[in-house]
């Protein structure tokens, strides 16, 4: 395991300098920099200009910028963000945490959604059940998971309307957060955190849901459930333990995706909720071109996938035992 | 053998049809015969003759739907010697028969083991269910039956997975696997067919010899003539569903009396044919025509009509009934006195 660690660290090297390159320039592809606004502002002097330009580093050529953060980002500093005058770890760091919340939950719920379905789909193939749900999940996989947001948001309004519930539909945490306790403020973000969390799992679940059933079906048609049930195994471990066991395997492989999906935020679930996460930040900070913001954020991204990647293939020989970790 | 005689399985006109969307499928179309204790019966035909699907009834392991036993009754004298019939048994007692009074082994062995346990788990796993005993005994027990089964380093090998064995010990680990809860019968479905020549004559010496040491009756499916004269004591043939003749295997081989038996038989070259001559014209096999007719649509009189060369006009009128031949032989042609008439002539 230890040789199988070191020499993916070693072939991440060229993954990550290549990656980060592409980052860069791509970013830079677009017209004007993060003093556009400003140049138009009559009320900024030229000198004021130059001098900002000179201290973001804007006057450099592209490559010199570009070598200076990949020099500066090797002794762990990621730089500056333009906007925020603060190192681009600190700003996006709080974010990345708010985010992985509300997407660890929102993935828990995905794969409890998901797998049993998935399960049930493959037991009651074709079955009015399983048409039914497969109905519902290509409707929702199909419609716009912001606008499912506002419609659910616009029932949970009228609900509170009728019920005087105080069920939050936006942001993280509620005026009074602070006067919380402890246990009081994880059930308050927890509160907040749901709803979000429901949306965004079930108007992805009809993918997961489709292999899952694909995988189970294939499974069960194989010749080792024919012989578990030659020997008399009662159905749910059939099921269990001969069929989903070896039907997650290529789930499993995918599972190295979670951990950089975990930061890259709720897209615009974050958005519509008012959800203090990754997506807004992310999303101004393109608008207005703060370059290291979004440079750094992707990196420790592509960080994140390789070391999931990583996670991956080590899940992966845990529960296949075919497979080798070399 | 002990109990020599006494009837183990009967199988009464059981019909397996299958329900799709072109028709119903009469697999297997009123078959009956049965099964001594200790003693092996071959069951042989085509592909689509319905073999499979007669083991897999009498498992009940045919997927339902589409599958489904409109008909008949299967009689079965478990371990405790209580007859049941095993079309009508609850779910949850055929459960219990199966792998311990009744197991099975497949065609398949590279794809008959789950990849993700190991082979102890999988020997194991009938042991703990049908005898109750611990993890750790019942992977003695497996231990103990890889040893039976002729598998060199069984404490290694019980703790290894599929993958790490060839096709021929793969083979082995399904009979350790079927033979771990001493069932009073094992069904083979063609056990050999997809193993190399050398490894298939081992793999039946060491059935032979096992059945020996147990005593359990085999029901032995095969298209495989020479592992018939290898194994059986005792004859079915099917085809189209249903059974064409049925009897002892010597008589079989010496005086078949259905014209498919006999094209089957001609099919296979024997040690006294005539070595191929340079110069001279080749001694050719002899090959059934046709295929086997669609069950969909199957002729209205004798199924085999339209491939037989004996055929007359009656055969295509209706389904010839099974006639005693005598000596417990069975056949299901209106012509058989008059092969039997002439194998009385070529033997003479």
């Amino acid at each position: 395991m230890i040789p199988f660690l070191l020499r993916r660290l070693v072939q991440s090297i060229p993954t990550l300098l290549l990656a980060s390159v592409l980052i860069f320039f791509v970013i830079q592809l677009a017209p004007g920099d993060f003093l556009t606004p400003a140049r138009l502002n009559p009320g900024i002097s030229p000198e004021q200009l130059e001098n900002l330009s000179r201290n973001f580093g804007l006057d450099r050529p592209v490559w010199e910028q570009y070598l200076r953060w990949m020099g500066n980002m090797l002794q762990g500093d990621f730089g500056l963000s333009f906007q925020y005058q603060q190192p681009v770890l600190d700003v996006v760091w709080p974010r990345i945490k708010n985010s992985m919340w509300l997407v660890l939950l929102s993935t828990l719920l995905f794969y409890a959604i998901a797998i049993p379905i998935g399960v049930y789909g493959a037991i009651r193939q074709n079955s009015l059940g399983d048409k039914s749900i497969n109905v519902v999940l290509y409707f929702l996989l199909g419609f716009p998971s912001f606008f499912l947001a506002l419609i659910v948001i616009y029932f949970i309004l009228l609900a509170r309307d009728a019920t005087g519930l105080d069920i939050p539909v936006g942001g993280m945490t509620s005026n009074n957060y602070d006067a919380l306790s402890a246990p009081g403020r994880v059930w308050d973000v927890l509160k907040h955190l749901i709803i979000p969390a429901v949306v965004l799992a079930v108007s992805d679940a009809a993918g997961l849901t489709r292999v899952i059933r694909g995988q189970m079906l294939e499974v069960m048609r194989s010749d080792y459930v024919r012989t578990a049930r030659a020997k008399g195994v009662s159905e749910r471990s059939v099921i269990w333990k001969h069929t989903f066991r070896n039907g997650i395997l290529p789930i499993v492989a995918g599972i190295g995706g979670l951990l950089p999906a975990a930061i890259s935020g709720a897209g615009f679930m974050e958005v519509v909720f008012a959800y203090p996460g990754v997506t807004p930040m992310l999303l101004t900070a393109i608008g207005t071109q703060d370059l290291y913001l979004i440079a750094g954020f992707n990196v420790i991204t592509t960080i994140l996938l390789i070391i999931g990647n990583a996670i991956s293939d080590l899940l992966l020989a845990v529960v296949d035992p075919r497979v080798k970790v070399a | 053998m002990t109990h020599q005689g006494e009837v183990l399985l009967a199988v009464n006109g059981l019909k397996t049809y299958f329900n799709t969307d072109d028709g119903v499928v009469k697999s297997v179309d009123g078959v009956t015969f049965h099964i001594k204790k200790g003693e092996t019966l071959a069951v042989v035909g085509e592909s689509g003759s319905g073999k499979s699907v007669t083991s897999l009834s009498i498992m009940r392991l045919i997927p339902m739907p589409p599958g489904e036993i409109k008909d008949g009754e299967i009689l079965f004298t478990g371990k405790d010697g209580v007859q049941r019939n095993l079309v009508t048994l609850p779910e949850a007692e055929m459960r219990r028969i199966r792998g311990n009074d009744i197991s099975m082994i497949f065609q398949e062995p590279m794809t008959s083991l789950n990849p993700v346990y190991t082979i102890g788990d999988q020997i194991g796993e009938a042991v703990m269910l049908h005898q109750g005993k611990t993890k750790r005994e019942s992977l003695e027990v497996a231990t103990e039956m890889l040893r039976l089964v002729g598998i060199p380093a069984p404490e290694k090998r019980v703790n290894e997975y599929p993958h790490q064995m060839s096709g021929g010990m793969r083979q082995r680990v399904m009979i350790a696997m079927a033979l771990s809860c001493n069932p009073a019968l094992l069904i083979a479905d063609e056990p050999t067919t997809a193993l190399d020549v050398t490894i298939q004559a081992q793999i039946l010496d060491l059935m032979r010899k096992l059945q020996q040491e147990i005593g359990m009756s085999i029901l032995f499916i095969t298209h495989n003539l020479g592992v018939v004269a290898e194994m059986a004591d005792r004859v079915v043939v099917m085809y189209g569903g249903r059974v064409v003749e049925e009897g002892d295997v010597v008589e079989i081989f010496k005086a078949p009396r259905h014209p498919y038996t006999m094209g089957l038989l001609n099919s296979i070259p024997r040690a006294g044919d005539a070595a191929h001559v340079p110069g001279q014209p080749k001694q050719r096999l002899e090959a059934i025509p046709g295929n086997v007719p669609n069950p969909l649509n199957l002729p209205p009189g004798c199924p085999f009509e339209p491939r037989c060369k004996f055929a007359v006009e009656a055969c295509s009128e209706a389904v010839p009934p099974l006639f005693d031949t005598g000596g417990g032989h069975m056949a299901r042609c209106i012509r058989w006195q008059e092969f039997e008439q002439a194998q009385v002539e070529v033997n003479a």
